[in-house]
């Protein structure tokens, strides 16, 4: 998918004698159709249909409006008036994120970390105060200027980190939450991480020590404030967890894409299967690389060979979501169009076996700095073939 | 009780903050549009100020009965515990005690630490005292709309933590940004209200600068009209007439403008540093040329180990024209017996005005170990 998204710098614009088109839907008035300039507004709807090409959102409408709900509540105690749009993505990683116009991203594998909504308002908050403080925004503007480097260094991005926590500490305090659950959320989404590196490489995100550190101080200011604990885990005690199955599912060589409809026999020499929620990558034996991913039909002008990096691609669409067949080396021309050949429909009784994990509450919560349960733990599946 | 003057460290830091928040606060004064200040920053204090550091006096040879910490809540005080490492039974040691503060320090999460040191029947009783950074009360804004777009970031400081780089970075940051929307004298001044209530942004964006003239005297082989057309930032509104001048896009821009005089064979061609002359709200930009003599080809050859002849549509006296040897670059990578990269090197004789190419043929893996093999 990350492919995917680099040719998407290369968009083809479809023409259209009335209003231009992008990634299959109408430009905004007063936006340009090539590109992610302009105002706020435009860049912002840019960077969103780019984004939503990588994840569905998750399928659970009244969870979506749930959390569209309590987003809502901070933007109100913020004071800003503009329309906001929080989106759930279908994604088992702990994340979430801001666009530069107010759209708030969060993933289900973020909500699965939450026990109460002041730690899914803190959350929220976090990326709202990204939006808010303009640091996104900022961001573009920098890169497209070429400053990015010389007036946004990292101490920059980590101290704009820990603004967004304070903010979200003021947000969910002045929207009537415990501003406590801001710490308690970030201990969650740490937990499984290693203790803190004191290098710390090249992260945007401080230290979680510092993190904490800095919201306790903060808090500390607060008092009382709502947690809700009971209506947040009655909105996710269905949640699905992890990798979600009905993406891709892997069984003795065959690859079935439920939510494509359609199954694919991997043929004699692969090496091994390297997977994670929305991306399967096989080694061949005859130095391929072979990338199978699923996206929303509207992102196939995104699919474009690149021939120079011998990167070739076909595609298949079933059900609004289009099968992204990626092969990498040289001769994969010929390899992608034998798979393409060898998709098949997925038979009833190969989806019928295919079931989502479910959240399980029961379980005790991990928090940072203890390490994840080793059920729990984000996993990369690793199959090797057994033909080898 | 006895204080433990190990302070240097710390006011050291906050001297350090303060004196670039200083710097980087910029510079008050508006000609045009004097700022109102709100009453809060009448007698506004100066976020930099002289700091003396306290010299540092240890009491050795105790040993340390029980170490305290206050100033702070039970959640935040546990977090703090975990970076002070001197601990009761240790002897009294003032590297440890300096570290601890420094440690303190960097959470960023304090204004002010002091270690008090007390005897007891226990030995040395230290208690570290310590205070939060105070809350940034309100966000003053004279001189400019408290709504206005630029300003968002000070803005967005009101109710959090007071953090000095954080506010110093932020005026630089916004000032910069104005700067390059083409408000070329914006100054963004911020300082601690007087009586500790806030911050007082003093913000002056001056006029805004548009390029009445774009020119590049020097240029007669080239129309002033297709070098212009080669800067970028037209459709945004920069670097063109009516437009903002971008200093550093411009400069870059100087290799597509080399790029028109290398199709009509100026090989030579030099071009210096923009000049601009500033007149009101309206600057003037000019970009010098010096244009070079006619360059022509002299050697063409292609280095391959295939040895195959193909057409390059380059001869010997030709103009050298930028286009026609990449065109021929990538007929030589067409035509290559595999998939290949296509160098070409140019060798300059500024004597006879000739520009010699070899492209290089570079055959990609595995083709490459097909061509090692040839060439045993």
């Amino acid at each position: 998918m990350a492919s995917a998204a680099a040719v998407a710098l290369a968009l083809t614009v479809a023409g259209c004698t009335h209003q231009a088109m992008l990634l299959g839907e109408p430009v905004p008035k007063g936006c340009a159709a090539k590109a992610a300039i302009g105002s706020e507004r435009c860049m912002g709807w840019y960077i969103d249909r780019l984004k939503m090409l990588e994840h569905d959102e998750y399928d659970d409408p009244e969870l979506a409006r749930y959390v569209s709900s309590v987003g809502e509540r901070l933007v109100r105690a913020s004071g800003d008036h503009r329309a906001w749009t929080f989106r759930v993505i279908d994604d088992g990683d702990p994340q979430a994120g801001a666009n530069l116009s107010p759209i708030v991203y969060i993933a289900r594998g973020a909500l699965a970390r939450m026990r109460d909504e002041a730690e899914l308002a803190g959350m929220l908050g976090h990326e709202i105060g990204h939006i808010l403080a303009g640091h996104a925004r900022d961001l573009v503007i920098e890169r497209n200027r070429g400053l990015r480097d010389s007036t946004w260094d990292l101490r920059s991005q980590r101290d704009d980190e820990l603004q967004a926590d304070e903010l979200a500490v003021l947000l969910t305090q002045r929207a009537g939450y415990d501003p406590h659950a801001v710490e308690s959320m970030l201990r969650a989404l740490a937990a499984g991480e290693p203790p803190d590196d004191p290098d710390h490489g090249s992260d945007p995100h401080p230290r979680w020590t510092e993190r904490l550190a800095r919201i306790q101080a903060f808090a500390m200011h607060f008092r009382g404030g709502e947690r809700r604990a009971q209506e947040y885990l009655a909105h996710i005690e269905n949640l699905v967890v992890d990798v979600d199955p009905r993406n891709w599912y892997a069984t003795d060589g065959t690859i079935v894409f439920a939510r494509v409809g359609v199954a694919l026999h991997l043929p004699d020499g692969w090496l091994s299967t390297f997977a994670t929620s929305d991306d399967v990558g096989v080694n061949y034996t005859n130095g391929l690389a072979l990338h199978l991913s699923v996206m929303p039909a509207r992102g196939k002008p995104t699919i474009k060979p690149n021939v120079a990096a011998a990167s070739y691609f076909e595609t298949v669409e079933g059900n609004g979501r289009l099968l992204v067949i990626n092969v990498e080396g040289f001769g994969g021309d010929l390899f992608a169009k034998q798979l393409r050949a060898a998709v098949r429909p997925a038979r009833p009784d190969e989806v019928a076996m295919i079931r989502p994990r479910r959240i399980d509450l029961s379980k005790p919560r991990t928090l940072w700095p203890d390490p994840l349960p080793a059920d729990e733990e984000y996993r990369l599946f690793e199959v090797t073939s057994p033909r080898q | 009780m006895r204080h433990l003057h190990a302070a240097r460290p710390l006011h050291f830091a906050i001297a350090v903050k303060r004196f670039a928040l200083g710097v980087l606060g910029i510079i008050t004064g508006c000609a045009h549009h004097p700022p109102t200040l709100d009453p809060h920053c009448t007698l506004a204090e100066p976020v930099a100020r002289e700091l003396v550091p306290a010299p540092i006096e240890l009491l050795h040879e105790h040993t340390i009965g029980s170490v305290a910490l206050t100033g702070a809540d039970p959640a935040l005080t546990a977090t703090l515990r975990h970076v002070v490492m001197t601990r009761p039974g240790d002897s009294l040691d003032g590297t440890t005690v300096a570290d601890d503060i420094r440690r303190l320090w960097a959470l960023g999460v304090l204004s002010d630490v002091r270690v008090d040191v007390a005897s007891s029947g226990r030995g040395a009783d230290l208690t570290f005292a310590v205070t939060p950074q105070p809350i940034i009360g309100r966000v003053y804004i004279s001189g400019a709309s408290p709504d206005a777009l630029e300003l968002r970031r000070l803005r967005m400081l009101e109710g959090t933590p007071y953090e000095p780089l954080r506010v110093a970075r932020m005026a630089a940051a916004t000032q910069t940004a104005l700067v390059y929307d083409g408000y070329l004298d914006a100054k963004i001044e911020v300082q601690r209200a007087h009586d500790g209530s806030g911050l007082c942004v003093m913000a002056n964006r001056g006029s805004h600068v548009v390029i009445d003239k774009l020119a590049f005297p020097g240029a007669t082989s080239v129309s002033q009209h297709a070098l212009a057309a080669r800067v970028r930032g037209e459709s945004a509104g920069i670097n063109h007439v009516g437009g903002i001048y971008d200093e550093s896009l411009l400069s870059d821009d100087k290799l597509y403008l080399m790029e028109a005089f290398h199709e009509i064979g100026r090989f030579g061609t030099h071009i210096d540093h923009a000049k601009t002359v500033r007149h009101g709200d309206r600057i003037s930009v000019e970009v010098p040329i010096h244009e070079g003599p006619i360059f022509h080809l002299g050697d063409v050859r292609v280095i391959e180990p295939g040895g195959t002849t193909i057409p390059l549509g380059l001869q010997r006296g030709d103009v050298f024209v930028r286009s026609r040897v990449a065109a021929a670059s990538e007929r030589i990578r067409e035509h290559a017996f595999a998939d290949a990269d296509v160098y070409p090197r140019t060798t300059i004789d500024k004597d006879t005005t000739t520009v010699s190419i070899a492209f290089l043929v570079n055959w990609r893996w595995p083709w490459q170990v097909l061509q090692l093999l040839r060439s045993r």
